[in-house]
């Protein structure tokens, strides 16, 4: 009987040992591929953010405020759909978002994947009047 | 009878979970070690594309050529360094192919030039490479109208062994405006 339970404890401690290392490398998986899917949502926001400054004159730059839609990361083979949504207000010279209407707008896209409940990246620009 | 049945099981789970402990640890470090340089070329890129037609009053995107896949085959600009103006080529060269879940990946390596000599370069890991022209408003764009410059890139981990890493290709991509395109 005691060689029995010793038995059994021994296979129970192999066994949590083994589902510790199995929960560990689904974790350690799941960061990688989120990793990854930061890397591409930092050039989503990048290319949206380039695109916003190079074509939006300032007044314009209202226009963004609230909106959302997708954009893909394409490469070779593969291509995996974000979440973008912007939002634009006032800033005052120390960056403080300002209630009262300044000479500096702030505009930020924010990145989001369905797959995680985060936000993956997000990228500010200010632009001056 | 028994205690050896209970042993073996035992010793083969511990076995189990330590090589499966073992080949993730080693899949971390292998793909950490390939964001790595995957990162260090990037900043390169990042660093010279923003500086491209800088101090250049002529001609600053001289050509971007495409193989038929659409990988940047050469990519050829123009910009000043130590006040002197030097023409600059990305140039995609192919080194190798491996197989991954039965599809053969073509490996590149990006070389870059100065003038004609070789001076620098990435890793030669790289399973994609591009550069896209585009305009103002994002759309594609020629060589002299050409406002906004969008790169990117990816990189096989492990090669040789690709399928062994759950993750086994790294993305990285960016979009600049460079501020002489600008003028």
């Amino acid at each position: 009987m005691p060689q029995t339970l010793m038995a059994f404890l021994a296979m129970m401690v192999a066994s949590i040992a083994a589902y510790n290392q199995q929960m560990s490398s689904v974790r350690s998986q799941e960061d990688r591929i989120r990793s990854e899917l930061e890397m591409m949502a930092s050039a989503v926001a990048l290319h949206e953010i380039e695109v916003t400054a190079a074509s939006k004159s300032w007044t314009a730059l209202d226009d963004l405020d609230d909106t959302s839609g997708t954009a893909d990361f394409s490469l070779d083979t593969i291509s995996v759909a974000f979440n973008w949504e912007w939002d634009v207000r006032y800033v005052d010279d120390l960056g403080e978002i300002s209630a009262t209407p300044t000479d500096l707008k702030e505009a930020e896209v924010t990145i989001t994947h369905d797959r995680w409940p985060i936000d993956l990246v997000i990228i500010a620009r200010t632009f001056g009047l | 009878m028994s205690a050896t049945i209970v042993f073996a099981t035992i010793a083969f789970v511990l076995a189990i979970t330590q090589f499966n402990m073992q080949q993730d640890t080693a899949e971390a470090t292998i793909a950490y070690m390939a964001k790595k340089h995957l990162l260090g070329f990037a900043e390169l890129i990042e660093d010279e594309f923003e500086l491209i037609g800088e101090g250049i009053s002529g001609t600053k995107i001289e050509s971007l050529t495409s193989d038929s896949d659409g990988r940047t085959t050469s990519f050829i600009f123009n910009r000043e360094i130590s006040t002197v103006d030097t023409q600059i080529e990305y140039r995609l060269v192919p080194v190798d192919t491996v197989q991954s879940k039965g599809r053969d990946v073509p490996i590149f390596r990006v070389d870059r030039y100065e003038g004609t000599t070789k001076i620098g370069g990435g890793p030669s890991m790289l399973s994609d490479f591009r550069v896209e022209l585009l305009t103002s408003s994002g759309g594609a764009a020629s060589t002299s109208t050409a406002k906004v410059v969008k790169i990117t890139m990816s990189l096989a981990h492990n090669l040789g062994n690709m399928d062994d890493s759950n993750v086994n290709v790294s993305y990285w991509g960016m979009t600049l405006r460079p501020a002489s395109l600008d003028t």
